[in-house]
């Protein structure tokens, strides 16, 4: 119904476009590429499950055997580093591809609908912007500590990440919805879905992957500062997790620099070639629409 | 009676900030009664495990307790009811860190730090990276202009707290020039200057951790775009058509007409600097509001980070209030009907 | 017409626009072309022809992808004389812009700041350009906006608080209050509903009767023109092809253009059927060789297809076209 095979291939004409034009977006997606290999190609190698514990000797720094060394409860830093993107990066999608339909919907809905069913969707949506999310998401998470999987946490973000992008959605929808072939559109009788394909969709696919990018980026920060309070899940890789183990075990101040350094600087590569990808997209899609 | 525009305005956001409140209030119930009852349990019997309570009676009055702040107990209206007097009365039931202090007195001693710290770095923040990102907008391609914009490229995505680990590691152990935690370490009940001023020493490293990320981040990205998209609107074009200066151009048609939208972005953004600012204070050991949450996660212990939630749902929807007052001075459509 | 002395003088220009794909729109083309002391030009011309981006090069804004070519403009005033393309930004802006040159644009809607009232828009121009104080500007202030029909609570408001109609008028007088040499007014009153219009049209007929200023009106509706102008430029295509005095021009035009142009004026009592010009204006990028009506031009001869007929004058009026020229 959603013709989402062209979506896709909408969306995957305007990477191929920006990735021409923009540089900031080449390097960007140069630094991506080589984390995702790493974290999904590289990781399937791992001579060992990465989730076990004291599996190598303890504490001993980068050598032949082992790359980046290995950490105090004994596990491999690299193969742990390379899980740990894993890990990360599939929480981040599913947070953004819940928080994406979530406040498309409800974006769409208002922009299209107005009237009561604006008001009411967006109190709501205002609402869950003010409620400020990491308290919220503390509270939560503290209570379903137990019961955590990966999945769930990436829809538990996607609760706080949804209300801006479904206020942005609205609003492009109503700038839209002034002009003309819109409303030559509605006046003619088509029925609401149909106008939201046909003339709106083509606008709002640029704007849809620079939320996309912007929301994995927030969920692999957001669930990073989560770890570090110790409630995201301790049993899995990600690179919070990896950060608030080396804190645990005092890793900086102990000079065991080779564990708690390499999931930083992967953590601010990760964030930084998101954003060059992001602004790269977005450079590319204001002109676009006329502004 | 003719009942002026800014007086509608005003009576408007006001019952637009308490109806915020109890919605917000009221979806964190609704939230909290979706959990699965098994996790509650698990929670409740993780705190008495951990030995601060052994008379039986008062387990029974906690465990009372510990549902009607949570919103599970009996049937939904009434859970409700009880959940609302208690979030409006701050009462969230003992905290299980320092047993038996009430758990929103442990959050309202450490308010005034918090807040005392977020406003001010919020308010510096917003300034500077105003100022300079309208000056960028402006001078669009001048090479500082480029460059700080590559500079806010890699500010702006990393989260607070890991430049605080990095300001941390190199101005508190490596180059030790600023404390590594705490508020203050003159304990005094009078706020003489001395104390002032080790107060502020002490609030150094974590301000600035969030004033360069704000300053060059947030602050210089939202006004940066927005003074380039007012950059060619009509009137400033016709403006510099009928001769007027750049800078009063600078001055009195992009500068006042970007505020408003950027009041806006600024109470859109609290949330997610109030989140930042807690697990800062965290990295630094700082006394606000943030140094209880990280002991209660660890003691499971919920009614602290209750009253956490719903103070700083309060605070930040009192800061957003706020901030919509400021809005028909600065934008005269809002004034003038 | 004695006492004819030029009072801006454009030679040859060039003007074009160069955009990311380095492809050249010849949007003003080798025009030459003189405004008298005291007369109302117009310049006439359908949508796209060039006509707005030539007022904005004779007043001098220049911004890219906007760039000049080729030629001068020159401003003649009673003891100096400057010349528009030499000028720096500064001294433009300094001394000629609305002090001895106005502009007014194409659409009021959006040309004021939203956030000063009308009256600091006025004192804003004595201040900057005249150095006034500001009760000096204030008092100066009223007394051009009841000239102009606008009241004093228009002054007090704010942009958003007043109608288009107010608002054009309100850039009207701006445009006046310097008593600047020359007045360029591009599509003064396109944006407005047909009453609004006939307002602001009679103010601007006033404006000249009392104060006696030059002025350029650049519009696509012939309407206007035959009640405001004295003498009319008809551009195509970012050329120009026929210029002469507005009777003239209605009475007996020349060029076929300009033929189509006023057989498509409707005229009351007359109930014939309209044929309209086929076809589109050429595309700047690649315009045709020769004469550039040369497509749709319901005379076209071989020449006209080959060389580019000059700007010649015939009896009063000057036209380019091998048509008059002797060529059949």
């Amino acid at each position: 119904m959603f013709r989402a095979k062209h979506l896709t291939l909408n969306a995957l004409g305007v990477i191929y476009k920006v990735y021409k034009k923009s540089i900031k977006f080449r390097i960007g997606f140069t630094i991506l590429s080589m984390l995702l290999i790493f974290g999904f190609i590289v990781s399937y190698f791992a001579p060992m499950d990465t989730r076990d514990w004291y599996v190598l000797p303890r504490e001993l720094p980068p050598s032949k055997d082992n790359l980046l060394g290995t950490t105090a409860m004994g596990r491999d830093v690299f193969w742990e580093l390379a899980s740990s993107v894993k890990n990360s990066l599939i929480i981040a999608l599913i947070t953004a591809l819940v928080s994406v339909t979530v406040s498309l919907i409800i974006g769409l809905m208002a922009g299209l609908k107005a009237g009561i069913i604006d008001r009411i969707l967006m109190f709501i949506t205002d609402t869950f912007i003010i409620i400020p999310g990491l308290p919220l998401l503390i509270v939560v998470a503290a209570v379903l500590k137990a019961w955590m999987t990966l999945p769930m946490l990436g829809v538990l973000m996607a609760l706080i990440a949804w209300p801006w992008p479904a206020r942005q959605i609205r609003a492009i929808v109503l700038s839209l919805r002034e002009r003309t072939f819109v409303y030559t559109a509605m006046l003619s009788g088509m029925g609401s879905l149909k106008i939201l394909l046909r003339e709106i969709m083509p606008y709002l696919i640029g704007w849809i992957l620079v939320n996309f990018t912007n929301t994995i980026l927030f969920s692999i920060g957001f669930e990073s500062g989560l770890a570090m309070l110790g409630l995201s899940i301790l049993g899995e890789n990600t690179l919070g997790v990896m950060i608030y183990w080396a804190l645990n075990y005092y890793a900086l101040f102990r000079g065991i620099l080779w564990w708690i350094i390499p999931p930083v600087v992967t953590l601010i590569l990760i964030f930084i070639s998101l954003y060059l990808i992001s602004v790269g997209l977005s450079d590319y899609i204001s002109p676009l629409r006329g502004e | 009676m003719k009942v002026s525009g800014l007086a509608r305005y005003v009576l408007f956001r006001t019952i637009q900030y308490l109806a915020t409140v109890i919605s917000g209030v009221t979806s964190v119930f609704l939230i909290m009664r979706a959990m699965p009852v098994n996790a509650l349990e698990s929670m409740l019997s993780n705190i008495l495990r951990m030995g601060e309570v052994h008379d039986p009676q008062n387990l029974i009055v906690l465990r009372k307790t510990f549902y009607e702040i949570l919103g599970v107990s009996e049937s939904p209206l009434e859970a409700y009811l009880k959940f609302i007097i208690r979030v409006f009365t701050f009462n969230f039931g003992p905290s299980m860190v320092a047993y038996p202090t009430p758990a929103g007195e442990l959050v309202f001693i450490r308010l005034p730090w918090t807040i005392g710290l977020l406003s001010i770095t919020t308010l510096i923040s917003w300034i500077i990276g105003n100022v300079m990102g309208t000056l960028s907008g402006f001078f669009r391609s001048s090479r500082l202009s480029k460059f700080l914009e590559s500079v806010a490229i890699v500010l702006y995505p990393i989260p607070y707290y890991i430049l605080a680990i990095v300001l941390v590691t190199l101005f508190a152990f490596i180059f030790r020039i600023f404390p590594a935690g705490g508020g203050s370490s003159i304990i005094s009940r009078q706020l003489t200057f001395d104390v002032i001023i080790n107060i502020l020493w002490h609030a150094t490293l974590p301000a600035l951790s969030l004033v360069l990320p704000g300053a060059l981040g947030w602050a210089f990205i939202s006004s940066k775009t927005l003074a380039s998209q007012t950059m060619v609107e009509d009137y400033i074009v016709f403006a510099e058509m009928r001769g007027i200066p750049k800078v009063q151009i600078l001055r009195k048609y992009v500068l006042r007409n970007i505020l408003p939208p950027q009041i806006t972005n600024l109470a859109l953004s609290l949330g997610g600097i109030f989140g930042g600012a807690l697990l800062t204070e965290i990295v630094f050991a700082y006394p606000g509001v943030g140094s209880i949450v990280y002991t209660a996660v660890y003691f499971g212990d919920i009614n602290t980070l209750m009253s956490v939630l719903f103070f700083s749902i309060l605070a930040i929807s009192t800061a957003v209030y706020l901030l919509d007052l400021l809005y028909p001075l600065l934008d005269p459509r809002i004034r003038y009907r | 017409m004695s006492d004819v002395k030029a009072v801006y003088a454009l030679k040859n220009i060039q003007h074009g626009f160069k955009g990311k794909d380095d492809i050249y729109v010849d949007a003003v083309s080798n025009i030459s072309l003189e405004v008298f002391r005291n007369e109302v030009l117009g310049i006439a011309g359908e949508s796209g022809c060039g006509k707005s981006t030539l007022l904005k090069a004779m007043y001098g804004y220049v911004k890219p992808p906007l760039k000049i070519l080729n030629g001068s403009v020159e401003l003649l005033t009673e003891n100096k004389q400057f010349e528009i393309y030499s000028l720096s930004p500064n001294e433009l802006q300094k001394n000629i812009w609305y002090k001895r040159i106005s502009y007014i644009p194409q659409s009021a809607m959006n040309v004021l700041n939203p956030t000063m009232r009308i009256r600091d828009h006025f004192i804003e121009l004595f201040d900057v350009h005249l150095n006034m104080s500001k009760q000096d500007a204030y008092i100066q202030a009223q007394r051009y906006s009841e000239n102009m029909g606008l009241p004093r609570e228009a002054l007090d408001a704010f942009p958003h608080q007043l109608s288009g109609g107010m608002k054009q008028r309100a850039v009207i007088a701006m445009a006046v209050s310097l008593q600047p040499e020359l007045i360029l007014a591009d599509e003064p009153s396109s944006a407005l509903d047909v009453i609004t219009q006939k307002a602001v049209l009679t103010l601007l007929l006033e404006i000249r009767k009392k104060l006696g200023i030059t002025l350029v009106i650049v519009s696509h509706d012939m309407g206007i023109h035959s009640v405001l102008t004295d003498r009319i430029a008809v551009m195509y295509a970012g050329k120009l092809l026929e210029v002469g005095r507005t009777k003239d021009i209605f009475d007996k035009p020349m060029h076929p253009y300009t033929q189509a142009l006023i057989e498509s004026l409707p005229r009351i009592g007359d109930k014939s059927y309209r044929i309209g010009l086929g076809g589109q204006p050429p595309d700047l990028r690649n315009p045709p060789p020769g004469c550039r009506f040369h497509p749709r031009c319901p005379h076209v001869m071989d020449i006209c297809k080959k060389e580019e007929p000059r700007l010649i004058k015939k009896d009063e009026t000057k036209v380019a076209c091998w048509r008059h020229q002797g060529v059949t």
